[in-house]
């Protein structure tokens, strides 16, 4: 945990930043197509971690998104769904990207 | 109450003719009673809370824009209730699923249901609204006859309208008057035959994930209402402690402190902003002195002590059938650890006061 005090005057980014429910950012979209949440509580933690993973690696592979979303734990049980809609959100912002190139 | 001239001219009407209770059975539907009871009655069907609720208003509402309203006592808590009690008074009003929305848990609008808990929410909540969704469509039914002067039984329902033979539609928005559904539930629902059932089938994506996804407002911890305060609450030492004493007052000069409360042994603290409140909340536990008395059992004869306690019985199911005479038989008792299964999570809680009315509202979860 990193105590908001200790970052100074660097720019946070949280879930409310990315996107809306009209207008949902790749990841928000996935989770929501995929249905992977219960109750909700991990879901900011886990969207945000997996948000800054994929946008360092875009590629990254689906053992790196595990091992990188190891300390978030979700209570429910919604895992192998989170693991899921990762995936698509991988794949979205891909396909994103691809069509900013273009 | 209100509307009591109308639930008796409903039940006497009930009582008198019957002419109500209609035979669907062509249309997929089927009267919701069980066989007859040992001594030859008719059994009452179950019908979750609507029995302790059982006016249909207190569940269902319709309005004259089109839109329709459904009120649970339950909480949505991920479990998807809003979206399954949504999709059981579509199917049964026969009504599309996105002109209807849902209030849950609000002690102002919707039924009290106690808690939301073992898996009882569709079980008492969503039978319930079964019920009084399918004889609000009932009533919508006879008063198209009535305006047609055609016979119920020649009429059907489809997205929110009466339908006659000829393709005549009348609207449930137009059918609907203001006192329409403020009666109590008839003995018998005409529920859709579970072959026929079109909404309840799907597999419709949760209403509450959204604005879990987005940052909205899925918890009371997410409504931001302007002139909120915070309260943290100073815990005892342990079960049954008395409060002796406690010198509140550097407390109460400490940033963003309201008030210090205190109450025989409760104290707690009332800050303008949540971490103003936990820091005094923290100061005023140092603060505090306590006499405390061993009054928990102790664990070695924690068997016998919990055997001891009132207990209600709740038959879950019972499905045993005769067996034969037992060859051999076996006796053992178990004891396991006592699992106390507490939340860990702040429990939160929202009282709104309206200065005008001396009235409060409040919300309450994990």
């Amino acid at each position: 945990v990193t105590p908001v005090s200790l970052l100074a005057e660097r720019k946070v980014t949280t879930l409310e930043g990315l996107g809306t429910a009209a207008e949902p950012a790749p990841i928000q979209r996935a989770f929501i197509e995929v249905q992977a949440a219960q109750c909700g509580y991990c879901i900011p933690g886990m969207m945000m971690r997996a948000h800054a993973l994929l946008q360092k690696q875009p590629q990254a592979s689906d053992a790196e998104i595990q091992a990188c979303l190891e300390p978030h734990l979700c209570r429910c049980g919604t895992h192998m769904r989170i693991l899921r809609a990762i995936r698509l959100a991988r794949s979205l912002m891909m396909a994103a990207q691809a069509g900013d190139r273009r | 109450m209100k509307g009591e001239a109308v639930i008796l001219s409903r039940r006497s009407v009930l009582a008198g003719s019957g002419a109500l209770v209609v035979n669907f059975s062509s249309l997929g539907r089927v009267a919701a009673q069980r066989g007859g009871d040992e001594q030859g009655g008719a059994a009452v069907p179950f019908r979750g809370n609507l029995s302790k609720f059982p006016f249909l208003d207190s569940w269902i509402r319709l309005n004259a824009d089109g839109t329709i309203v459904v009120f649970t006592g339950k909480a949505e808590l991920g479990q998807g209730i809003k979206t399954a009690l949504l999709q059981i008074a579509a199917e049964e009003l026969d009504a599309p699923f996105d002109q209807l929305t849902i209030v849950t848990a609000d002690t102002a609008r919707t039924p009290d249901e106690e808690y939301t808990a073992g898996s009882h929410s569709v079980q008492d909540s969503g039978t319930a609204i079964m019920h009084a969704a399918a004889q609000a469509r009932q009533l919508l039914i006879n008063e198209a006859a009535t305006r047609t002067g055609l016979p119920a039984e020649e009429l059907h329902t489809e997205s929110a309208a009466v339908i006659a033979p000829d393709g005549r539609r009348l609207l449930y928005a137009d059918l609907v008057s203001g006192q329409m559904l403020h009666v109590e539930a008839a003995a018998q629902s005409m529920l859709k035959d579970p072959r026929q059932l079109k909404i309840m089938q799907q597999a419709i994506p949760r209403v509450d994930i959204p604005a879990k996804v987005t940052g909205g407002e899925a918890y009371v911890q997410d409504l931001r209402p302007a002139d909120m305060v915070h309260g943290r609450v100073v815990r005892p030492p342990s079960y049954g402690a008395k409060l002796l004493d406690v010198d509140s007052s550097s407390v109460e000069t400490m940033p963003g402190v309201i008030k210090v409360v205190r109450d025989g042994s409760f104290i707690g603290v009332i800050a303008s902003r949540e971490f103003q409140a936990i820091e005094a909340m923290r100061a005023l536990a140092a603060a505090a002195r306590w006499q405390e008395t061993a009054t928990l059992p102790n664990g070695a004869a924690l068997p016998d002590f919990l055997k001891a306690q009132p207990a209600r019985d709740i038959v879950v199911l019972d499905a045993r059938a005769a067996s034969a005479a037992a060859a051999k038989s076996l006796s053992a008792t178990y004891t396991r650890l006592y699992r106390a299964w507490l939340d860990r999570s702040l429990m939160r809680c929202r009282v709104v006061r309206r200065r005008c009315h001396d009235d409060l509202e409040s919300h309450a979860g994990r």
